[in-house]
């Protein structure tokens, strides 16, 4: 009975030796395969930082030696465009001094009403009670006939008694005015070239703005 | 009371040692295998062909290079198209700007 129960105890011995022995060598075999699979899950993700980086490196390269086209071509369309925004500004403004020459040609009543407003608006400007008009030798005989209109216009406006003179000597210019005190050192050009220049200067911007066409 | 048989039992022993050697070869083989693979896929997948980026790099500025052009041809028409619409008005407003309208210059002219 003793022997049995020592070959037994033998027996469960073995037997637990063996199921360590397994036991441990499932645990080293499962825990390298863990290992290797976050070995490769890694790899994976180094590889693709790896190229997202070297894309990002070779892009960055072509951009850069592209950079010199592109804004060339950049600057190609900008140009193109103040090009077509002149054109179109300058068809305008072709179109307005066409028809503001007419007007001044034929001294329509525009144009005598707008001589008033011109000699008017640099009068107001001027602080002086004798005023000098110069214009063109076309104009001279309109703005001598509307002076004594001018000064009336100018008392109703501005509450200023002023004497209106049309100067002897006249300017070269397409039409308007030059109004000076009588000294000539202080003036308010107010001929159409100055205020074409005006527009061309931004003026014509906020005109067409006026209508809700941005230029 | 007669001696144990431990022989069985050292046996045993020798044979798990062995088991668990063999293990850790295999673990090690493992190990080994999945770092070649770990190089190889960092090699393999991190490649980049450089001319076809390139190629697809200067297509995609081309493009976007087409697209602008293609904005601003458009901006040039809605310009011209925004004018056209008021043409007659703004020059209208244009004439009665240059006979008669707001100040637009003033100073003082130095004796001569």
């Amino acid at each position: 009975m003793r022997a049995r129960d020592e070959a037994e105890v033998l027996r469960v011995l073995v037997e637990e030796i063996r199921r360590a022995a397994e036991s441990e060598a499932s645990r080293i075999v499962e825990e390298a395969v863990r290992k290797a699979g976050s070995i490769i899950e890694e790899a994976k993700r180094e590889a693709e930082s790896l190229r997202a980086r070297r894309l990002e490196e070779v892009r960055r390269r072509v951009r850069a030696e592209a950079s010199r086209k592109i804004a060339a071509a950049k600057m190609r369309l900008r140009s193109e465009y103040l090009s077509a925004r002149e054109e179109v500004i300058r068809s305008l403004l072709d179109a307005a001094i066409e028809r503001a020459l007419r007007h001044m040609s034929e001294g329509s009543d525009l144009y005598r009403r707008g001589l008033v407003n011109l000699v008017v608006e640099a009068a107001t400007s001027i602080d002086s009670s004798r005023l000098v008009v110069l214009c063109n030798e076309r104009d001279r005989p309109l703005l001598a006939e509307l002076a004594p209109k001018i000064a009336a216009e100018i008392r109703a406006r501005t509450g200023r008694d002023v004497s209106v003179r049309v100067a002897d000597e006249t300017i070269r210019c397409m039409g308007g005015v030059i109004v000076c005190d009588e000294s000539g050192r202080v003036y308010y050009n107010n001929t159409v070239e100055a205020r074409i220049e005006s527009l061309r200067r931004g003026a014509l911007t906020e005109l067409l703005r006026s209508l809700g066409v941005d230029v | 009371m007669g001696e144990i048989d431990l022989s069985a039992l050292i046996e045993e022993e020798r044979r798990a040692e062995e088991l668990v050697k063999r293990a850790e070869a295999r673990a090690s083989e493992i190990l080994r295998r999945a770092r070649e693979r770990a190089k190889a896929i960092v090699a393999e997948l991190g490649r980049v062909d450089e001319e076809e980026v390139r190629r697809s790099e200067l297509e995609r500025l081309d493009r976007l290079l087409r697209e602008l052009e293609a904005r601003y041809r458009e901006r040039i028409e809605a310009l011209k198209s925004r004018v056209a619409s008021r043409w007659d008005e703004a020059v209208d407003l244009i004439v009665a700007y240059l006979l008669g309208g707001r100040p637009c210059g003033r100073g003082t002219r130095p004796r001569s």
